[in-house]
């Protein structure tokens, strides 16, 4: 049996009846494959040991998870693909957080208020989804590309762009689900809240090239609702901000900020770092 | 001698890697990549095909892991028939893809149990890689083709030969 077990390992002619026979013994029999392990080992040990860190390799990476597959299946880049779905706010947790909170937002309500009042609350949060979105996106702390990103063969304007694509198209699929289900909204005013997020979202990046985006996004929060705010205090309209003279301001604001960011790609490699 | 509940590691292994062990694949692979290595080279005499498709094996096995269930058979048989398909993977890949008409895709299995050299043994040569790469391996037919380097036509016609030799033997009914 061991000569035949030999002849078979080095690929000696064998008539296929008895070659299948041994062959489903080995695969059966673990004595019969020890066997055939030894003989095998004798010439391909380092053969088989090197395939073996190769599948250890194939194996340690994660597995893909159900976003990325999607976007591979839409043709994106393989590299692209992994960094839109590593985006803390596509994650489950971060959007059913962010719904939850603009659910409470749409279903606050004091004494004697009015429907703008309700949609004014829901359209000054709306605007910081994306804003803490890229910071998270962004920071040492939640970012778990990090590493990866800042050693990654691709220019940090892009990198930048990528994943600020992927934050905002996250958080503005989640508020618009809640903004379009909330029943004081009225007419356009229910999506009012888009153009004021690019524009806080853009001002935050830039004010990031400067300092911590953490920093920059609690800067821009802030001076976000004392905006809103205020202007609603001076002219006793709940909404006032969000008509079309406050778009025009958040569309200025945008372009203006991407011209800056634009400007200033050649420093935006490591903003991920600050 | 070793004790009798092998089958039982293999199995015990398997499970394990369906968790996301490593240090079980690591020993899944020690106690069958030599084999399955031989059994890949009698079938191809490309090196490079078959050094691809070791390493495709154990790594679809990998993934798959949560899919084995011991009733449908031991861990050796179920990483055979991974690794005869990922050969044949490798084999469409090199291969332009040869256009046939009218080939039937699946093919009905023998009887579980069938002794795969008695009825290996009642076929002319020519007959037994067909039926080895159909039947016992569970191959299509486009498959087989690719991997015994034939015409798909030949393989269908091969197969009928097959089926007619067979039903003369007492094999009645295995493949019609």
């Amino acid at each position: 049996m061991t000569d035949l077990l030999e002849r078979y390992v080095a690929g000696d002619p064998i008539p296929t009846p008895i070659r299948r026979a041994l062959e489903d013994a080995i695969a059966a029999d673990p004595i019969e494959r020890g066997r055939a392990t030894e003989i095998v080992a004798a010439n391909d040990g380092a053969f088989l040991a090197a395939v073996l860190d190769d599948v250890v390799a194939l194996t340690m990476a994660p597995r893909r998870s159900r976003l990325e597959r999607l976007l591979l299946v839409c043709r994106m880049p393989e590299p692209t693909a992994r960094l839109v779905a590593a985006t803390p706010a596509l994650r489950w947790a971060w959007i059913a957080a962010v719904g939850v909170v603009l659910l409470f937002a749409a279903g606050a309500a004091g004494e004697g208020w009015r429907d703008a009042d309700r949609l004014a609350v829901l359209l000054a949060l709306a605007p910081l989804v994306p804003v803490v979105g890229v910071a998270a996106a962004f920071s040492a702390a939640t970012d778990p590309t990090q590493e990866v990103a800042t050693a990654a063969a691709i220019s940090g304007f892009r990198l930048l762009m990528i994943r600020t694509l992927s934050v905002l198209g996250g958080s503005i699929a989640v508020t618009l689900a809640i903004t379009l289900l909330s029943r004081h909204a009225d007419g356009w005013l229910r999506v009012a809240w888009i153009l004021p997020g690019l524009a806080t979202t853009s001002a935050t990046l830039v004010l990031a090239t400067r300092t911590r985006i953490a920093t920059a996004a609690g800067v821009i929060g802030c001076a976000w609702l004392l905006i809103v705010i205020a202007i609603s205090e001076v002219v006793d309209d709940a909404v006032a901000p969000y008509r079309w003279p406050g778009q025009l301001v958040a569309i200025v604001v945008t372009a203006s900020a991407s011209a800056i960011l634009v400007g200033r790609r050649r420093h935006l490699d490591r903003l991920e770092l600050r | 001698m070793r004790a009798p509940d092998h089958d039982d590691t293999d199995a015990r292994l398997v499970n394990r890697i369906a968790e996301g062990d490593h240090a079980a694949l690591v020993d899944l692979y020690g106690r069958h990549a030599a084999w399955i290595l031989v059994r890949l080279r009698r079938r191809c005499a490309v090196e490079e095909l078959v050094d691809n498709a070791l390493q495709d094996t154990f790594v679809s096995a990998w993934r798959s892991a949560p899919d084995y269930r011991v009733e449908r058979g031991a861990v050796g048989a179920w990483l055979w028939t991974i690794a005869v398909r990922r050969l044949v993977d490798q084999l469409r890949r090199r291969a332009p893809p040869t256009p046939v008409d009218n080939v039937p895709d699946t093919v009905e299995l023998p009887p579980p149990g069938t002794p795969a050299d008695e009825l290996l043994a009642g076929l002319a040569p020519d007959l037994q890689g067909v039926v080895e790469a159909v039947y016992l391996d569970g191959l299509t037919v486009n498959e087989a083709a690719l991997l015994l380097g034939i015409p798909a036509g030949t393989v269908k016609s091969r197969l009928s030969r097959a089926r007619t030799e067979l039903t003369r033997t007492e094999w009645k009914g295995v493949p019609r």
